[in-house]
């Protein structure tokens, strides 16, 4: 039978033990509070992984998942009072791997290498920060607690144990969460865009540079009336066959006006032009201005007055916007009581 | 008696008068087209294809050369209609239907305002279908290539009215633009000298949209102390060396200079009024 030394007594006052466990579960809180952004909208997570360059041994979707799994694992070990040396250091190499890439896309921005709106940070599309914000606001918030957590590390203890069934359990968890998400109805939860949300003051890029963008000068019709927006992809096949109806409601004049926006190039908007013949506007917005507003395209959304009223997960019911038919069971839809 | 004299030349064979047969053939040839042009005129325009307003964002170039034609294009139709001299007859490109087609020259109608309707009765005729490759539209024009392809960019510091000529839809939403009556007084005051760089470019639809409204501005202010310039940039921004001195990162974007220093950068939001983030800078 295998026997475990007996449970050391910490030679750290209360006061010290305190403070380590505070620091370490408030780094524990920020990193599954960032794992669960990044699992409400897995796709983007891999968008980021891909476009940090980090799928060069294994498949960004499988760097994602165990991204997010050891993210999980770290903090929730954390909030559990868990500060074993080696896990003290395996959430400080985490630390400098989250300030290494905010820092290195902080770097970028400033050469002129990167777009001033891309690589905000490692929050999903839950928070806005510009680069300058995200490297800053990461070291800030991480690092004096990561130093605070070492002030008391704790030995090696057996008796961990059922908070290591927990924090394996929690692990599972947000990775089932990442995995199925995609199919789960979490628009509402996983973006920015939902009903009471107002519209016209959501930016991206700083003031100061001049290259601050808000959805209010991209779309100013939004501020009065009653709008209906849909968020496209204009290289999307369906949503290209799907132009006539849309043509169709807009030439009928009832309901809501309608708008496209979309980060689409300028050859997928030529194409798109050529190929489908829209008849409704379409207005090109930054990529990073749309992209916290859904997890797939196309999502739309019913604006009146600069504020959301309701959002649709896919095309909205144009029959029931223009007072001609009944509600489309299959629109999936968040309204405004 | 009857003279001999008469009767020494051989008898001319008798012409019957028809005095009315000159004023048919008279009839004929002044009615007939005239007669048409009635009818022409009662016919009415194509429910769908008309509203044809002159576009200025393509041009066309036939067997690598570019073409004096002039584009229209109708929201309604969501088509392109091509005219010139080197065309036979005008040339539909049917967006919806990826379709080329001729439509007889008789059968255009220019309004007043320079748009272009067809004629209720236009027959089509079709003439093929076009791919799309890239920013080009390709289709074969009667044996000859046919490109519909970007107009070249407006480069560097361009005039105003070199820019209302670039694309007519300058010039259309410039005039239909209303701007604030009592910002636009407040800067007619202005007494410093006020100017206003404004970076754009002609293949950015935002600007399309936005800079119009500063041509407005431009030419209602007339003779005030505020100067307005437009400096055009390619796709590449930062490629060109003013944009890069004045790190400009997004089109379009307004310097305003007040008494030569820089007093602000108007961005998107900004410039959908441009006159009331003006008159609210030079106010502070």
């Amino acid at each position: 039978m295998m026997s475990y030394p007996p449970p050391s007594t910490t030679p750290y006052p209360l006061w010290r033990r305190a403070l380590a466990y505070l620091g370490g579960a408030f780094l524990g809180a920020i990193l599954c509070l960032a794992a669960w952004a990044k699992a409400l909208d897995p796709q983007a997570f891999v968008r980021q992984v891909e476009a940090e360059g980090l799928d060069f041994l294994v498949p960004a979707t499988v760097v994602a998942l165990l991204a997010l799994g050891i993210e999980v694992l770290l903090g929730s070990a954390l909030i559990l009072g868990l500060r074993y040396r080696w896990l003290l250091w395996s959430n400080a190499a985490l630390v400098a791997f989250f300030l290494f890439l905010t820092g290195r896309t902080y770097w970028q921005h400033t050469q002129g290498i990167a777009p001033p709106a891309e690589g905000c940070g490692c929050f999903g599309n839950l928070v806005e920060r510009t680069p300058a914000e995200a490297f800053w606001q990461d070291a800030a918030l991480m690092v004096p607690a990561l130093l605070l957590a070492f002030l008391a590390p704790i030995p090696w203890r057996p008796l961990a144990r059922w908070r290591w069934g927990l924090v394996t359990v929690l692990t599972l968890a947000v990775m089932v969460l990442a995995w199925k998400a995609p199919s789960l109805p979490l628009d509402d939860l996983a973006t920015r865009l939902s009903p009471g949300v107002e519209l016209l003051d959501h930016c991206v890029g700083t003031a100061e540079d001049g290259s601050r963008i808000c959805l209010g000068g991209i779309l100013p019709e939004l501020a009065d009336g009653e709008h209906l927006v849909i968020l496209a992809d204009l290289g999307d096949e369906a949503f290209g066959e799907s132009v006539a109806r849309l043509n169709d409601y807009h030439w009928a004049g009832r309901g809501p006006k309608l708008w496209v926006l979309t980060s689409a190039s300028e050859e997928e908007l030529f194409g798109f032009r050529f190929g489908r013949g829209p008849a409704f506007e379409i207005r090109e917005a930054p990529a990073a201005l749309i992209r916290p507003f859904y997890r797939r395209l196309p999502r739309s959304f019913v604006a009146r007055h600069g504020r959301v009223t309701t959002t649709y997960s896919g095309l909205p019911p144009l029959d029931v916007l223009s007072g001609s038919g009944s509600t489309d069971p299959a629109a999936e839809t968040n309204a405004l009581p | 008696m009857k003279s001999q004299y008469v009767h020494a030349f051989p008898r001319r064979p008798r012409v019957r008068r028809r005095p009315f047969l000159g004023l048919f053939l008279v009839a004929v040839i002044v009615g007939v087209p005239m007669a048409f042009s009635v009818m022409a005129q009662g016919v009415p325009a194509d429910e769908v294809f008309k509203g044809f307003e002159p576009n200025g964002d393509l041009i066309l170039e036939l067997d690598g050369e570019v073409a004096n034609a002039d584009l229209y294009f109708s929201d309604r139709a969501g088509a392109f209609l091509i005219m010139g001299s080197m065309l036979s007859s005008p040339v539909l490109v049917g967006t919806r239907t990826g379709s080329v087609e001729t439509v007889h020259l008789m059968k255009v109608m220019k309004q007043a305002d320079g748009s272009v309707d067809l004629r209720a009765d236009a027959a089509l005729e079709s003439l093929g279908s076009f791919t799309i490759e890239g920013t080009e539209v390709h289709f074969d024009l009667k044996g000859k290539s046919a490109v519909l392809k970007p107009r070249p960019d407006l480069l560097g510091f361009q005039a105003k009215d070199a820019l209302k000529q670039y694309k007519p839809t300058y010039s259309k939403l410039a005039s239909e633009y209303s701007p604030n009556a009592r910002a636009m007084a407040a800067l007619r005051g202005v007494d410093e000298d006020v100017r206003v760089l404004v970076y754009f470019g002609t293949w950015c639809p935002t600007c399309g949209r936005l800079v119009p409204r500063m041509l407005r501005i431009d030419d209602d202010l007339g003779a005030s102390k505020i100067r307005f310039e437009y400096y055009g940039l390619p796709r590449d921004i930062t490629s060109d060396p003013a944009a890069e001195k004045d790190k400009i990162h997004g089109v379009p974007t307004g310097i305003v200079y007040v008494g030569g220093k820089e007093a602000a950068r108007f961005s998107v939001q900004e410039l959908n009024e441009p006159e009331v983030a003006l008159q609210k800078l030079l106010s502070k």
